[in-house]
């Protein structure tokens, strides 16, 4: 790059402009270029043009890939003989040059296709341009509907994209890259295709370049995103111009059509095991894996006490050493043919003792995270000192390990979730925090809703993906307003009482959080002081939490004028409880809710019974059976769940206690709940359920009852799975037939 | 009489026609800086608040520019504060100045253009112009996946935008039609 105004090149300048937008232009030319710009408007106007036509060939690509029409660009190599062969060949030139020019060969959109394929015993209707259907292979063109009524397809692209739908599900695919999901779930990967998807729900627009993420919309509520890697821009159709970024944070995001998203947990991602439910073979298990469940365990290998969770990263339960593990399962000997030979069970002694958990309540007991800031780096990744399961800070580059705060606005948080019966303390000190005259820019202490790496307005506990829950302010020395205490976001704000402490400076931030009360009734209180201070002062009076959706805690600041430093941040708890001891218990909580959900398992029980026993509980407690199993005196089977003043008790007329394998799945949802015996629903109730539909972390098989009329089960049971979503009668009878392994096994039905 | 049109929906409109504007503003001032997406996302999510500040008819894309243009100098300053480089202020304010005077005041009209220039290139051309382009595509993926040098591929880049500018300076004179 010539440094002389008259010397100036548009071709050199263009491609020194090529260099300088990828980011690799190196700094002297980068610095002459700029040392040009400066001085001619001529090379000012050549700037600027260029990079009007990168916006304008943007726009154009984004739309033709949006349509489906921007080919794959593949290259191949003339191999080097080929090549040597040529040049010595005078007549060759030609050729050479054909080659030449082949080297790029641009492959044209093929007739856009799906390849279908569907896992075993999978439900599933087309409308529209549905072709080649055989065995568990199809193709789908462009207009077409599939309706998936229980199980797993797999689409794919030419370009290799990927698509997965779990039933029940219906989407159409007015284009194949623009899929309408109605209901259900629809993950995409989009691989090294580079392919560009547009999602569409009812209320939502998605659009994703090169991105692995799901989209649910589910039966009601909000419909979900959950990104797994990539960039995705998420807009409503009400309102399309404001434009929501997501990148992955570890959270699912519910995204009403208005108002705020809420963070959810984060999906379990299907592609890594995909292949291998599409080539399992037509069985009981491959049928329940490819309903999606949340927990399986098969009660196979128990030999050590522990219990897999066929679900990749589920909670792995634990059986009570001394109970009669190995007892033979469902077998094809006994007409159950969607199961193997040599299929082992759990034999369950009916003592008082809870024999299987499945799921537990995690316990949070004394310090939780403690970070210093004595590292060097970015703080973003860093574990702390003590951290819970090894969890490592998502902080935006304004905060660093050593404790230091740059001028930003942003947020550092370390994921975490508080659990019922447990006082937290959240504590942080911060130093030398410092605005100019006039300036009213702050730090933060709180427990917010997720986490951000991202600078931005939003994500410092204001708004956005991470959304203060129970959090507090402290401003610079330079500020004219006070210090502010806050519930959720900026909605509920208090400034400081008792403080006479000012602005500006050192501080000590403590929030505490009562979950001793239980869902629902969760407090926050505001503490300060100044460091060296012997009490803290309570600035703020306990207060109810408005949104309990705590997902992380951290420390957030604003201003483009602030400084400060932090050097300490810890967690405490104390739990209200005594422990439970941990070698019975599995290693997390179970993955379903009161809200809604499934719980299917096998049972043999021998005739004689003579007493009400209960097959298996889930409460939010060890001591809770809020939803429970049972199997009365006379054999017949059950399934209460508490609903406030009015229980809910259903019981079947058939019985179940006659010495012979029984399928039994119960299921429900806000307003309904059903139980299932061999595959029937025999018993169900439409009712809407006013109790508060908390989480149900603890799972127990054959537990200990709480009311005293009841008695731990005595049997066998197998094969126990649960859903987070109330499964439909179709898919608990597909569950059944597989196990008898009749002549249909699934694949595409007359619509 | 026809219905006043709904200025919620005319500023929407308006939103919508300058993106290209915009991105170009913001991709001049902040070149190749992972922050562009970020500036215009501030920039529109900021304009939408104040939109009741806008009067229709007044001159929409200077203050959307001027919108941008703080976002931009925040950018560059949180640079220079985290002591890696920034555009240098003189060569910053020199560009905004030939923006102000005119530089990208039709963009609207050249983006019809080359549209329709984008359509009358070869095919190989053309994909290989829109593929450098989609989802920030670097040089050296792009290279990679043709099997080319990148300096080559540059080579052909420019050929390709030379034809454009070409193509796009002739449907703007005076007697084209289609534009």
């Amino acid at each position: 790059m010539s440094g002389s105004v008259k010397k100036f090149e548009v071709t050199g300048m263009e491609m020194a402009l090529q260099e300088l937008e990828a980011g690799t232009l190196d700094p002297v030319r980068r610095d002459e270029l700029m040392a040009l710009v400066s001085r001619s408007p001529a090379a000012q106007r050549t700037y600027l043009a260029y990079f009007e036509m990168t916006a304008m060939l943007e726009a154009e690509a984004a739309t033709h890939a949006e349509q489906g029409n921007l080919p794959k660009i593949t290259g191949f190599i003339v191999p080097a003989r080929m090549f040597r062969h040529s040049m010595l060949a005078a007549a060759a030139v030609v050729t050479l040059g054909g080659l030449v020019a082949g080297l790029i060969r641009v492959a044209l959109p093929q007739p856009p296709e799906l390849a279908l394929t569907s896992a075993a015993d999978t439900l599933w209707t087309a409308q529209g341009d549905v072709r080649d259907a055989e065995g568990k292979k199809a193709t789908v063109r462009e207009g077409s509907t599939l309706r998936v009524k229980s199980g797993t397809l797999e689409l794919r692209l030419q370009s290799g994209a990927a698509m997965i739908i779990q039933g029940p599900a219906h989407v159409s695919f007015p284009k194949l890259t623009e899929p309408e999901l109605r209901n259900g779930w629809l993950w995409i990967d989009s691989g090294a295709s580079h392919e560009s998807f547009v999602i569409r729900t009812r209320e939502l627009r998605i659009r994703n370049l090169g991105t692995r993420f799901g989209v649910r919309v589910p039966a009601e509520g909000d419909a979900e995103v959950h990104l797994i890697r990539g960039k995705l821009e998420v807009s409503t159709k009400a309102h399309p111009e404001n434009i929501l970024k997501l990148t992955p944070v570890g959270r699912g995001l519910a995204i009403p059509a208005q108002g705020e998203p809420a963070a959810l947990n984060l999906a379990r991602d299907p592609f890594p095991g995909i292949a291998e439910l599409m080539a399992a073979p037509a069985n009981y298990p491959t049928t329940v894996r490819g309903q999606n469940p949340a927990g399986y365990w098969k009660l196979d290998d128990t030999a050590d006490g522990r219990l897999r969770n066929e679900v990749k990263g589920g909670a792995e339960g634990r059986m009570r050493p001394g109970v009669a593990a190995g007892a033979d399962g469902p077998v094809p000997a006994e007409g159950l043919h969607g199961f193997g030979a040599g299929n082992r069970a759990a034999r369950l002694p009916g003592t008082s003792d809870p024999p299987i958990s499945l799921g537990s309540v995690q316990r949070h007991d004394g310090l939780l995270f403690r970070e210093s800031f004595d590292g060097t780096g970015p703080l973003n990744r860093r574990v702390p000192k003590i951290s819970m399961g090894g969890a490592g800070w998502t902080a935006a580059q304004v905060f660093s390990s050593e404790g230091k705060i740059s001028p930003g606005m942003a947020s550092a948080t370390l994921p975490f979730e508080p659990v019922d019966g447990v006082i937290y303390a959240l504590e942080a000190e911060f130093r030398d925090v410092t605005t100019p005259p006039d300036q009213d820019a702050w730090v933060a202490l709180g427990f917010t809703n997720g986490q951000s790496t991202l600078t931005s307005h939003d994500d410092r506990f204001i708004s956005g993906n991470v959304l203060g829950r129970a959090w507090m302010l402290f401003r610079g020395t330079g500020a004219h307003f006070a210090n502010q205490a806050h519930l959720t976001g900026i909605s509920a704000a208090e400034y400081w009482r008792n403080w006479q402490g000012g602005v500006g400076g050192d501080i000590e931030m403590r929030i505490t959080l009562d979950t001793t009360r239980g869902a629902g009734n969760w407090t926050a209180t505001w503490f300060a002081r100044r460091p060296g201070e012997d009490d803290f002062i309570k600035v703020c009076e306990t207060d109810s939490l408005p949104n309990e959706a705590i997902r992380s805690v951290g420390i957030a600041t604003t201003g483009e004028t602030l400084r400060a430093r932090i050097t300490r941040f810890s967690l405490m708890a104390e739990a209200a409880t005594e422990p439970s001891p941990a070698r019975t218990l599995a290693d997390g909580p179970a993955p379903i809710s009161g809200r809604a959900g499934t719980l299917s398992c096998w049972l043999r029980r021998e005739p004689g019974i003579g007493r009400t026993e209960i097959i298996w509980s889930a409460g939010g407690n060890p001591a809770d059976d809020a939803i429970h199993a049972r199997i009365e005196a006379d054999g017949r089977v059950g399934l209460f769940i508490e609903n406030g003043r009015y229980d809910i008790l259903l019981n079947s007329e058939e019985t179940l206690a006659d010495g012979r394998w029984h399928h039994l799945a119960a299921s429900w949802s806000p307003d309904n709940a059903n139980l299932y015996l061999d595959g029937k629903r025999v018993a169900w109730e439409y009712a809407e359920r006013g109790i508060a539909q908390s989480k149900l972390p603890e799972l127990r098989v054959g537990g200990v009852p709480n009311s005293g009329d009841a008695a731990p089960f005595t049997g066998e049971i197998d094969e126990v799975a649960v859903w987070d979503r109330a499964l439909s009668p179709v898919e608990i009878e597909r569950q059944f037939r597989s196990a008898v392994g009749s002549s249909s096994v699934g694949g595409q039905i007359p619509d | 009489m026809p219905p006043n049109p709904d200025p919620e929906q005319t500023f929407v409109q308006l939103v919508v026609n300058h993106q290209p504007a915009l991105r170009a503003f913001v991709l001049s001032l902040l070149p190749g800086s992972p922050e562009v997406d970020d500036v215009i996302q501030e920039t529109n999510a900021e304009i939408w608040v104040k939109r009741g500040d806008f009067r229709i008819g007044t001159e929409f894309k200077s203050w959307m520019f001027s919108v941008a243009k703080f976002k931009v100098m925040a950018v560059w300053r949180d640079r220079q504060r985290c002591k890696v480089w920034a555009m240098p202020d003189e060569t910053l304010m020199k560009l905004v100045e030939q923006i102000e005077e005119g530089a990208l005041a039709d963009t609207e009209t050249r983006h019809r253009a080359l549209r329709l220039c984008v359509e009358r290139l070869k095919a190989e051309d053309r994909n290989l112009i829109l593929n450098r382009y989609i989802a920030g595509r670097s040089l050296d993926e792009l290279a990679q996946e043709v099997g080319r040098k990148t300096d080559s591929l540059k080579v052909s880049l420019h050929r390709i935008r030379t034809v454009l500018k070409v193509c796009i300076k002739r449907r703007l004179q005076p007697g084209e039609v289609g534009v």
